[in-house]
């Protein structure tokens, strides 16, 4: 048996319970992990946090079951957004994680769909997720195939305070040291890497491995501040956060346009959570109609980069610390979790950290880059030109792989399925549907395809979406009668 | 929305590339509208590529609808289960490269590391010996896959091996059914479009005139319109890959067949043997440099069994077309590359070729508009697979020529040089999302002896008592399992084969 080697985690956020608990769960009593928080350091998150399909994994790698989850972290189910006037045409548009439609042959439903009629219904009428989400109706996904409910997908809306309480207590059972200090230096070897954290008192943590979820990066910082910034992609924000009660939990996170930015609202079993994006900061009265309901409670601003190599010698860079961007249909513990399937597939394998690093700076560059490519296709997809902020959103650049993904759905409606890729092909080809865009052409077997065929199967397909909708319990019930 | 469909696809050459498009050609369009006609000539024969295949070829024939006893029945083929390498590593090693992952399930610590640690204390089974497809094809036992979930039988692949003269013809058969038209006749010329530069027509010997919107290059390393008519250049990847012959012939069958290819290296290459119902494929891939064609023919005809034809030589580069995608032309099969027929995936890279084809299919108005999307998509499988394949012959350990010791020391594509040191000071393997997976270069690597240098540090909590008795039951269960399938030859008898 060799010594158990000194992991140390810094930060007091959702990020850094969420990586101590993945690190913990896959240890094996590799490593003896200290979590220090800064008592003097206020690391606010909102209330309410939607994650997608993705985080369920979370769940499963710890092997906790749902239910348990869901008490303790006291979350609601989530199918996914509701982007309200986001363009001029059309109104609502749910694009939620379930999926839309069914294959027909070589064909996707959206090259069906973009070849029916006028008169064909809107897209979410192909979904049951998302005719689900608009009605409150939840139902987990059926295992059988053949089953219209085998095609719904969820995450949850997270009481982010519950989650971390929840976390904190599963990690203190588990042995996790818990230690309140401010970090007041670090001691490195000539190569860089770090031997010791000074602390409150003059005390010094010996570690192996430091992990810094810090929002301020504070111990990142002094050993890579390099970064790669996408603010010409993704202008600065401000972001205000507003609490309220909430009176429902809802499916759907709503993402509703405002003339100077957007308004996120994820209403979960407490508290009602509304998010402010704008290039000013805003008052209450300017996000909500209802603002006695509300309280603000942050003001913060957003500048949207990556750390240019989050893991460097033995010093890695999670959550905020690693990456910061607005983020549309998907959360930071959504990108927290990302990138720690990839470290906890590297963290144990020896401690030669220049090739660790290399591999995993590589593969969370991939995955923090899809996330802000997708928040910035949202962005850019709403097609309204009303003022400067969405002008701005709309002529600041793409990703090269933005651009790409675009221009192929725009000429013949396809989207490609690259190496790596998060999200599936039909999740960037509903968006762009669902945004009204036209492609010019289509694939040319959906002209040779029998078109009343195709209709006639899309109205049986409708058809028992609604049947099997009308069969599907209320959200709320539904959690009740779960979680009891 | 416009939509302006092609009225006229020409494929050029038949053989197993011109058509397998032929037959995904016809099963996704309506050939009334979108006429599909190949040119092929009797007179000229075909390189008959990839006797072997990798599993996806089952996908390619549950998209055309081929039920699986029809297809062995018409290809006289059998079932495959992996790839028995000799004398790859050492001299004297064997080790197989099978159709499925190691041990038993995933846990958080990978498989292949938890045996690498029970070697360090003295395990002496092989990493073969975890393998459901390796015990299974050493023993000549075969059964597909259980959809019951068990952990053993369900989470396995296979392959076949078939004889691609006969395969051509079933698809031929198939696609003439479903409204292709075969134009007999040799290219005589090419006519090209002076204001697009696109070609208009192929010309016949015997003077017909083919016209067509879409042109499928399929005339095998003639790349007749891909190279001869537009010029599309060649990269060569010869200094990675030097083999550049191969001598062929079959044999009779005088043995079960087995339900594996072996690949048995020589001073100076390797020797291939696939087996099918009525016969063997067998041949030498070879560099001319180290070895000449009477010693390639003569390391042939020593396996003592009888030949059934003259051997014939096969002169090869490896490498790809710079764009298999040009102008109006798209050239699928030897005229877009070739990668030495090492990990049997010539016909896997048709497939990906006609795949690609049918997800871009372009219309009689923008005929070349997605060629990059396609350039790009291609070129990606063939670099996973170019790499692949180098790594056989980077990481041998042999000492007995000169060839092998060329091939340890030569530079390899920087791609895969990145994917070894990680390997090697992680134990971590990069994913390949194309082509073969991570299981697939386990079994290289590992069979070759290159191991990693570092170990998963989880395991210095685990005993090696403990570690012993675990991987002694992963064993037991596997080799049970394997031991309980049925014959591969009552397999192939029962589907009427008479070897």
């Amino acid at each position: 048996m060799t010594e158990r080697r000194q992991l140390i985690i810094l930060g007091d956020n959702l990020c850094t319970y969420i990586s101590a608990a993945s690190i913990l769960c896959s240890a094996n009593n590799t490593f003896d992990i200290h979590i220090i928080s800064d008592p003097d350091k206020d690391e606010y998150e909102a209330p309410q946090l939607s994650v997608t399909p993705l985080f369920r994994g979370f769940l499963q790698y710890l092997d906790i079951p749902e239910k348990a989850f869901m008490k303790n972290c006291q979350a609601s189910f989530h199918y996914g957004a509701n982007f309200q006037d986001w363009t001029d045409a059309i109104e609502d548009f749910p694009h939620v994680y379930s999926e839309y439609g069914i294959k027909h042959g070589l064909l996707n439903f959206t090259d069906v769909l973009l070849s029916s009629s006028e008169k064909s219904p809107t897209i979410e009428h192909f979904s049951l997720g998302a005719l689900a989400a608009q009605a409150n109706r939840f139902s987990h996904p059926s295992a059988e195939g053949s089953n219209i409910l085998s095609t719904l997908q969820y995450g949850y809306i997270l009481n982010t305070e519950a989650t971390k309480q929840f976390l904190k207590k599963v990690l203190h059972n588990s042995g996790v040291n818990f230690i309140s200090s401010p970090v007041n230096g670090i001691s490195q070897t000539d190569s860089g890497k770090i031997i010791s954290l000074q602390l409150a008192e003059n005390n010094s943590l010996p570690c192996d491995l430091v992990i810094d979820t810090t929002f301020d990066a504070s111990v990142a910082n002094q050993i890579n501040p390099e970064k790669i910034n996408w603010d010409n992609e993704l202008p600065p924000l401000h972001s205000c956060v507003a609490e309220g009660q909430s009176s429902e939990p809802q499916l759907l996170s709503y993402y509703s346009r405002l003339q100077v930015g957007w308004l996120e609202e994820n209403q979960g079993i407490q508290s009602r959570c509304l998010t402010a994006y704008s290039f000013k900061q805003l008052g209450l009265d300017e996000i909500t109609p209802s603002a006695s309901e509300f309280k603000i409670k942050s003001n913060g601003t957003i500048t949207s980069h990556m750390r240019q190599n989050p893991w460097v010698h033995n010093c890695i860079a999670l959550g905020k610390a690693a990456v910061d961007i607005p983020t549309l249909n998907f959360s930071h513990a959504d990108m927290t979790w990302g990138a720690l399937q990839s470290l906890v597939t590297l963290i144990f394998n020896g401690d030669r950290y220049e090739y660790l690093s290399q591999e995993y700076n590589r593969l969370v560059t991939l995955i923090y880059q899809q996330f802000k490519d997708l928040s910035k296709l949202y962005l850019n997809e709403a097609d309204v030109s009303d003022s400067e902020f969405w002008q701005t959103m709309r002529t600041t650049p793409q990703s090269p792989e933005n651009e790409a993904r675009l221009a192929l759905f725009k000429d013949r409606g396809k989207v490609i399925r690259r190496e790596n890729d998060i999200f599936p092909e039909a999740f960037y080809a509903t968006l762009f549907v669902g945004f009204g865009v036209q492609p010019k052409r289509l694939h040319p077997i959906t002209q040779q395809s029998d078109q009343q065929e195709l209709e006639k199967r899309n109205q049986t397909l409708t058809a028992l979406i609604d049947k099997t909708l009308q069969g599907m319990p209320k959200h709320s019930t539904y959690l009740q009668q779960y979680l009891a | 929305m416009q939509n302006v469909e092609l009225e006229h696809i020409v494929i050029v050459g038949g053989g197993t590339a011109g058509w397998m498009t032929a037959a995904a050609l016809a099963r996704t369009l309506n050939t009334d509208t979108t006429k599909v006609t190949l040119i092929e000539s009797d007179s000229i024969g075909s390189i008959g590529v990839g006797e072997a295949t990798i599993p996806h070829i089952r996908d390619f024939n549950a998209m055309l609808g081929i039920g699986e006893a029809e297809f062995l029945q018409a290809t006289k083929g059998t079932y495959k289960l992996g790839i028995e390498f000799t004398g790859w590593g050492k001299e004297d090693s064997r080790y197989f490269h099978p159709f499925s992952d190691f041990g038993l399930g995933q846990g958080p610590i990978p498989f292949h590391l938890q045996w690498l640690r029970g070697k360090d204390q003295g395990l002496k089974l092989n990493l073969d010996q975890f393998s459901i497809c390796a015990q299974a094809a050493w023993k000549e036992r075969f059964q597909s896959p259980s959809p019951n979930g068990d952990p053993v039988l369900s989470e396995y692949s296979y392959a076949y091996h078939l004889d691609a003269t006969a395969y051509a013809r079933y698809l031929r058969q198939y696609s003439e059914t479903r409204g292709v038209q075969r134009r007999e006749g040799i290219i005589k010329s090419v006519s090209m479009c002076s204001q697009t530069g696109n070609i208009k027509a192929v010309k016949l010997e015997n003077g017909l005139d083919i016209e067509g919107e879409l042109f499928i290059d399929c005339s095998g390393f003639a790349s007749l319109l891909i190279n001869r008519s537009l010029n599309v250049g060649y990269e060569d990847w010869s200094h990675w890959l030097p083999c550049n012959r191969a001598v062929a012939q079959q044999t009779q069958a005088q043995s079960a067949a087995l339900p594996y290819t072996k690949s048995i290296a020589n001073k100076a290459g390797w020797q291939w043997y696939i087996p099918l119902q009525h016969r063997n494929g067998n041949g030498v891939v070879y560099c001319s440099e180290y070895m000449n064609d009477d010693e390639a023919q003569a390391l042939l005809q020593a396996n003592g069994e009888e030949p059934l034809n003259a051997p014939r030589v096969i002169r090869f580069t490896a490498g790809m077309r710079r764009e298999c995608w040009h102008r109006n032309c798209v050239a699928i099969g030897l005229s877009s590359g070739f990668l030495e027929p090492l990990e049997s995936t010539s016909i896997y890279l048709i497939q990906v070729g006609i795949y690609k084809l049918l997800e871009l299919l372009p219309q009689r108005n923008s005929l070349a508009e997605d060629a990059q999307v396609f350039n790009q998509l291609l070129k990606d499988e063939y670099c996973n697979i170019r790499d692949f394949i180098i790594m056989h012959y980077k990481l041998n350990q042999r000492k007995d020529s000169e060839f092998w010791q060329h091939c340890q020391a030569m530079d390899i594509p920087d791609s895969l040089q990145y994917r070894l040191d990680i390997f090697k000071n992680t134990g971590h393997l990069p994913e390949v999302t194309t082509g073969l997976g991570r299981p697939s270069w386990h079994a290289i690597m590992y069979g070759q002896g290159f191991l990693p240098e570092v170990r998963d540090l989880r395991l210095n909590t685990v005993s090696p008592k403990e570690l012993k008795l675990f991987l002694e039951q992963v064993h037991h269960k596997i080799d049970e399992a394997s031991k309980a399938m049925p014959s591969h030859e009552k397999i192939l008898r029962d589907l009427g084969s008479t070897r």
